[in-house]
């Protein structure tokens, strides 16, 4: 193994170790030389060696400096220096939140150490792995995991990387990448590359003439790349992670025998949003108190990223309190710092106030009362970002596809604030601008797309050219959205109406202290002998 | 950054050290390293000898000189061979040498010597291009005159014959007053297997090295040698607590002129002529151990003495050579 390591690293730095062997002789040359020189000549040439120095190394660096400038350091330039893979020192044990996909990849991680057995009993070697799923979810993490299980050295690379104005670069690099890879698998007996936003160079290539041309090249050679693995038979394993839609990718780069080995990383669910938050809590001090479960439940959708970066924004928000210890409420200033932004000092006249007042009031309690899905964490007048006050509201569970009621629920909520001010004012506000947005783009999709509109009208109507669909057509189309909307808006003012002490409660608690956390909103409602009407979106 | 560093300052290191080695040629060997580089590497047999800070070589010569009394080819390669090899020693030694001298002789006629006298740091001005070839070769004294000690022990011999000495009472009476150091550049020479050597001054290098420019200047410049000039010498003397040059010479040329208005005018050329040399080579050398410089013509005994800040003014062209020359007249 010494030996193969001895001939790898030659092969690596061969340029280098010639240059520095012919400076090394050239130095030895020069002193016997100088040597046998006699003393004055000797003293004359090394009294003129540091101007020599000095106008070589001008002269250098005005060349590096264009070099650099004009060619960048060469097109095909790879910088990258491998990792060991104890030295990534990702532990396994380190990956959390992703149960399901830590097992495949466990299988994969078994697959390269048990290489040798594999091809005992004739079995094909994983050559390409493909981690697909949204940002923020650990696949770097777990690729780095797999990398420090299988003790191989880890070369990362970023599909933007390989992007250059000009056509072959990409292709270059790729070359230089696996040419670096086979090297590190030669010494190490394995290799692992990991190439991160595949999508880069991995999406659908066009044949087009006009442009794609530089991604074309690039993916073609992975794909060459790739192939290679499999004919010379190097231990060399290729995982590819992206966030972009499979259905992006090259078709070319999933077949068999390249990246066929899929591994799904979703949202973490419930179970694993706890796991993500009692790992991340462990390694800051907390409060005993702390309600994990709860927020956990409130970290619906939450990537085990966003997860980290709410116990360091809550760790920010106590040392800045000067607190010893985070709470509940330091994370759940994090959650509103994260989700709804910096609280944004604004004067605002008292009319204005009294109207955010009812409005937020009006979204609390059609979403506590009316919304089957989704808990509410907060209401709030005070102006973040682009809004004068916000009702914090997120599903109490995962949910991957909404029924009608979930639509109407959702349209509902959006319409609680303008029913509020009509309510109580008479008048409504520009407020209600984007809430009507959300609303009505609720419903067109239900009905234009969905077939949930009253008329009976089965189909998705937007795949159709708005030109090709008759006047009569339209116009029912836009009765039934029209209807959906006003449905919505007459229970919703009817229910408010019926609740008219409790949204002038509401207002007159959001007026007096501004926001109302969760567990205040459950305590005025609880006075009143309400409870949320929660049985599931799609029961319902 | 700190990696650059590091091998930048092994390399300095390194360098420096192979700078700081010891001399080539030590001052403990010194005679036997010129004897044997001469021989070893120019195929010639020399004699060495050293007076203070003067370093004499003699160089016989089978054919120094050709049939029309001239420096033969084949010497003229083995003096620069020479001249050559006294100047590698005497820059890569650490003996204290100022000036080198080398004095060659046909064997067939000893009693005429060529003597040629280099100051050391010019060697090393010329190598850094610090100086001119032209000026270098300016800058060197070459002397081809009667061997000075053969002269003086021939005209002694004569009287030592009307004496009726023995030989052993002419070595006794010649080694005890006429074989001594000579008391001038003029008496340098080898004779008898004896150096002449004297411990050269650079005041006395400086005038001598005026006087050779002068009758250089005379002899080479066509418009100046009408003027005639003899017996032109250059020393340096203190007297008073003067310390200053004396430039001799005879322009045998005023002797035939008609008016004293047209000598006047020949004097005026050949003095500024004179200033001009004397001002290059003091200015050249930045010397000003010196008070004045006296010039004088012997044929009409007229002189001129220039003060050193004078010569200096006139040396960066604050002073005119006719306001210099005006006391003449």
């Amino acid at each position: 193994m010494l030996n193969r390591r001895i001939i790898m690293y030659f092969r690596m730095y061969k340029v280098i170790i010639i240059v520095v062997s012919i400076v090394l002789l050239i130095v030895v040359l020069a002193i016997i030389g100088l040597n046998s020189l006699e003393s004055f000549y000797r003293k004359m040439t090394i009294a003129t060696l540091p101007i020599q120095f000095l106008l070589v190394g001008t002269s250098a660096t005005i060349f590096v400096l264009m070099y650099s400038l004009f060619l960048r350091g060469g097109f095909a330039k790879l910088d990258k220096a491998p990792i060991k893979g104890r030295d990534i020192d990702v532990k396994w044990k380190d990956v959390i939140g992703m149960e399901v996909a830590k097992q495949e990849a466990w299988e994969v991680v078994q697959l390269i150490r048990d290489r040798a057995r594999l091809k005992a009993i004739g079995g094909k070697v994983i050559k390409g792995i493909l981690l697909i799923g949204p940002p923020g979810c650990g696949k770097t993490y777990l690729a780095k995991a797999i990398a420090t299980e299988a003790r191989l050295p880890f070369i990362s690379m970023s599909g933007s990387e390989f992007v250059e104005i000009f056509v072959g670069v990409g292709a270059a690099r790729v070359r230089k990448l696996f040419k670096k890879a086979r090297n590190l698998a030669f010494g190490y007996g394995g290799c692992i590359i990991f190439l991160d936003e595949i999508d880069t160079v991995g999406r659908a290539r066009s044949f087009s003439f006009m442009g794609g041309q530089e991604t074309n090249s690039t993916q073609n050679q992975l794909l060459a790349e790739l192939d290679g693995l499999k004919e010379k038979d190097i231990n060399i394993v290729v995982i590819a992670a992206t966030n972009a839609p499979e259905e992006a990718l090259d078709p070319a780069l999933k077949r068999p025998g390249r990246l066929d080995r899929m591994i799904y990383i979703t949202r973490p669910n419930l179970e694993d949003r706890e796991k993500t938050f009692r790992y991340y809590l462990s390694k800051v001090t907390v409060e005993e108190s702390l309600d994990i479960p709860r927020l956990a439940r409130r970290a619906v959708y939450k990537t085990p990223a966003d997860i980290a970066n709410l116990i360091k924004e809550s760790a920010l928000i106590a040392t800045r309190r000067k607190k010893a210890k985070i709470g509940q409420q330091e994370i759940s200033e994090a959650f509103e710092r994260v989700e709804l932004g910096i609280k944004h000092p604004l004067t605002m006249t008292s009319k204005e106030k009294e109207m955010t007042a009812y409005h937020e009031s009006g979204h609390l309690i059609v979403t506590y009362l009316l919304h089957p899905t989704d808990d509410v964490f907060k209401a709030s007048i005070i102006p973040r970002r682009a809004t004068l006050g916000v009702v914090y509201h997120t599903p109490t569970e995962e949910l991957h596809t909404k029924s009608k009621h979930g639509f109407l629920a959702d349209i509902k909520t959006a319409l609680g604030g303008y029913a509020a001010e009509k309510i109580k004012l008479g008048v409504t506000s520009s407020g209600v601008s984007s809430d009507f947005s959300q609303a009505m783009k609720k419903a067109h999709v239900m009905v234009w797309k969905l077939g949930m509109g009253d008329s009976g009208l089965l189909g998705d109507f937007t795949v159709i050219p708005k030109e090709q669909l008759s006047e009569e057509m339209k116009r029912k189309l836009n009765d039934d959205t029209n209807k959906v909307f006003k449905k919505c808006f007459k229970e919703v003012e009817e229910l408010l109406n019926d609740e008219r002490v409790i949204l002038d409660r509401f207002a007159k608690e959001l007026l007096e202290k501004e926001e109302l956390e969760y567990d205040e909103i459950e305590a005025i409602f609880k006075e009143y002998g309400k409870s949320p009407n929660k049985k599931g979106a799609n029961d319902k | 950054m700190k990696r650059l560093c590091l091998i930048g300052l092994s390399f300095s290191i390194l360098f420096s050290s192979v700078g700081c080695n010891e001399v080539t040629y030590p001052k403990a060997t010194l005679r036997e390293s010129i004897i044997k580089l001469c021989r070893d590497e120019y195929d010639l047999n020399v004699d060495v000898t050293l007076s203070g800070k003067t370093l004499a070589l003699y160089m016989p010569l089978m054919n120094l000189f050709g049939a029309t009394l001239s420096l033969s080819e084949e010497a003229q390669d083995k003096i620069q061979d020479v001249i050559l090899g006294a100047s590698r020693i005497t820059l890569s030694t650490d003996a204290d040498i100022k000036f080198y001298c080398i004095i060659t002789q046909d064997v067939r006629i000893p009693e005429i010597q060529l003597v040629i006298i280099k100051y050391v740091d010019d060697i090393k001005r010329a190598f850094y291009s610090d100086i001119s070839r032209g000026e270098y070769f300016k800058r060197t004294l070459i002397d081809m005159s009667e061997n000075p000690q053969a002269k003086k022990e021939k005209a002694i011999t004569d009287v030592l014959d009307k004496m009726e000495l023995d030989q052993e009472m002419r070595d006794k009476v010649l080694d005890d007053f006429f074989r001594s150091e000579p008391g001038s550049l003029d008496g340098i020479g080898y004779w008898n297997g004896k150096f002449y050597i004297k411990n050269i001054t650079f005041e006395e290098f400086l005038a001598e090295q005026i006087a050779s420019r002068i009758r250089m200047r005379f002899s080479e410049e066509e418009s100046l040698n009408r003027y005639d000039l003899k017996l032109v010498t250059g020393n340096f003397a203190v007297k008073d607590r003067f310390r200053f040059f004396l430039i001799s010479f005879s322009a045998e040329s005023l002797l035939f002129t008609s008016t004293p208005d047209e000598r006047a005018l020949m004097e005026d050329d050949i003095f500024k002529n004179i200033i001009n040399e004397i001002s290059n080579v003091v200015y050249g050398y930045k010397f000003r151990d010196f008070n004045l410089v006296k010039i004088e013509e012997k044929n009409y005994s007229t002189e001129l003495a220039v003060s050193k800040e004078d010569i200096y003014l006139f040396k960066r062209g604050k002073l005119g050579i006719n306001t210099i020359l005006s006391v003449l007249n």
